[in-house]
């Protein structure tokens, strides 16, 4: 009785979570799909082929979106690391409020932000840049990163370093050797919420790229807002929303096989995905 | 933010100081629509999301496989952008939508036209279905990675000494999950109440969604939008530190219940 309740329970979950997405898989490949036929008269590989036209610039904003994600995850895990580092293992006076500042973009409107910033950059000469973009990604992917990395360096301790040290280690053998390895599930974690944080990012990346910047959420959004076209809508959504899943799940692999190596899962505060999220 | 809230007091031209783009909203009853409208998405969504939440973790969270699997789905809908969930919502539930072939192909409705309007209607429905599809996860972990193995073992130790299932659930799991609860909700709250994608792509023309009208008087061409909409900006930040500031007393009292007793 209680097996079967909960297997109910599974199965509504699952169709709650699949329910959106399956119209997007199957509009993708859709030729003709006229209403109210439950599957497509017609399937087809001709919105993939119009996604593939150079005046889609859907590769290009792939490409774009990409190296936007990559250079938000590096620079932001980073940062996140040595914020992170200062503030659990050197406890500087005041670190309440300094975390509290570091978490506080979390809370800003993503308009107010933009906007604000756009008046800056202008006077720079970084708006309708990618620079620009990649600055403005990097505010709203800091404080998860920050938060998984407090999370890493709270079982993190620092006498190992100075153990390799005594023992002749140089600091970029101990950085290699010791540093990292200890904390790269919390840096692994730290990177993939970066990035998902800059892929999903479409306002401020409008405002700030000013049209110039053209990412594939950007693409997404005019598509499904004007153009009536399901089927191209479709294709750019998987686009989309096929690298977090697929670094989602590579990410949990990795994750699952490093902390068997270096963690102890029961007294493992679990910083890495079970902090928030993402994407706002 | 404080450029922002500079601009908004100045002219067209962000030279002088100026309270106008406030007075403004004062007297468009489109603003007051609008905030309301903003709010009771923001609302519903979030209270729905930590509804179903705590729900589904209650539910589940007796069996450590359970958990891990509760764990894996919600990580994996973290993972899908918002944007995205707010199109594919729209594929589904539009009138000519995956739904609507549906309930057509069992005979409820007859067409497009009888299926219920809930992408760009003035009830924000595909733009809740939407948030509360993304957000109830995101609380989901957030109640998952508070509800920890000192928690268990409190819930067994008051279950031998025999409190029944809600006893259990009122006098023990709800006050241990309460501040990551509150947590959770002040961030969905922030979110949904200033998100653009979402309301911009399935709500209705009228009442526009806060964000969503701050971002259309910001590209509008007349000069005077441009305090509106940094004033809009403001609005929606004062909003979020208001409810900031209220999740930050109940969390202190939340403490102080506990450490008191």
């Amino acid at each position: 009785m209680r097996r079967a309740l909960r297997k109910a329970v599974f199965a509504v979950l699952t169709l709650w979570i699949a329910a959106p997405l399956l119209p997007l898989l199957i509009w993708a490949f859709a030729g003709r799909w006229v209403y109210p036929a439950l599957v497509p008269q017609e399937f087809s590989l001709r919105a993939w082929g119009q996604a593939a036209a150079p005046q889609q610039q859907v590769i290009a904003a792939t490409g774009t979106s990409l190296a936007l994600a990559l250079t938000t995850a590096l620079t932001a895990t980073a940062l996140g690391a040595l914020a992170a580092r200062g503030l659990v293992l050197y406890r500087p006076p005041a670190a309440g409020l300094v975390r509290l500042l570091l978490l506080a973009p979390v809370l800003v409107p993503p308009f107010a932000l933009a906007v604000g910033v756009q008046e800056v950059f202008v006077r720079a000469g970084l708006s309708d840049h990618p620079t620009g973009v990649a600055l403005v990604h990097l505010v709203p992917a800091l404080p998860y990163t920050v938060l998984v990395m407090i999370g890493g360096f709270a079982t993190y301790d620092l006498r190992m370093e100075q153990t390799a040290r005594t023992l002749g280690a140089s600091r970029t053998a101990v950085l290699r050797h010791v540093t990292l390895p200890a904390l790269s599930p919390a840096l692994l974690a730290a990177a993939t919420l970066a990035f998902l944080v800059s892929w999903s990012e479409y306002l401020m990346t409008v405002l700030v790229g000013g049209g110039v910047v053209t990412t594939l959420p950007l693409l997404l959004f005019a598509t499904a807002a004007g153009s009536g076209n399901q089927a191209l809508t479709a294709v750019l959504g998987t686009l989309t929303v096929a690298p977090p899943v697929l670094l989602f799940g590579v990410g949990a692999a990795l994750l699952r096989r490093n902390r068997a190596v270096w963690a102890d899962p029961d007294h493992d505060p679990s910083p890495s995905f079970a902090t928030p999220e993402i994407e706002r | 933010m404080l450029l922002a809230g500079r601009g908004s007091l100045a002219d067209g031209l962000g030279r002088g100081w100026s309270l106008s783009a406030y007075e403004g909203f004062l007297h468009d009853p489109a603003f007051a629509d609008s905030l309301l409208f903003s709010l009771k998405i923001a609302t519903l969504s979030t209270t729905v999301s930590a509804a179903l939440a705590l729900a589904v973790v209650g539910a589940v969270s007796a069996s450590r496989r359970g958990r891990a699997a509760l764990e894996t789905a919600a990580r994996a809908t973290l993972a899908v952008p918002h944007l995205l969930a707010a199109s594919a919502f729209g594929l589904l539930l539009s009138g000519a939508g995956l739904v609507s072939r549906l309930t057509h192909a069992v005979g409820w409705t007859d067409g497009p036209a009888d299926f219920p309007v809930l992408v760009a209607d003035p009830v924000p429905s595909a733009v809740l279905l939407t948030y509360v599809w993304k957000e109830a996860p995101f609380i989901t972990i957030m109640l998952l990675a508070a509800y920890t193995p000192a928690v268990r073992d409190l819930e067994s130790a008051v279950r031998t000494l025999g409190a029944g299932r809600l006893r259990r659930l009122r006098h023990v799991t709800l006050p241990l999950l309460a501040p990551a609860l509150t947590e959770a909700c002040l961030l969905d709250f922030a979110f949904t109440f200033a998100a653009y994608e979402a309301p911009a792509l399935l709500g209705a023309t009228v009442p526009r969604a806060l964000p969503v009208e701050a971002v259309e008087l910001y590209r509008s061409v007349e000069l005077d939008d441009r305090p509106a909409a940094l004033a809009l900006a403001v609005v929606i930040g004062m909003v979020i530190a208001l409810v900031a500031l209220a999740a930050a007393t109940i969390s202190r009292r939340l403490l102080r219940a506990r450490t008191g007793s």
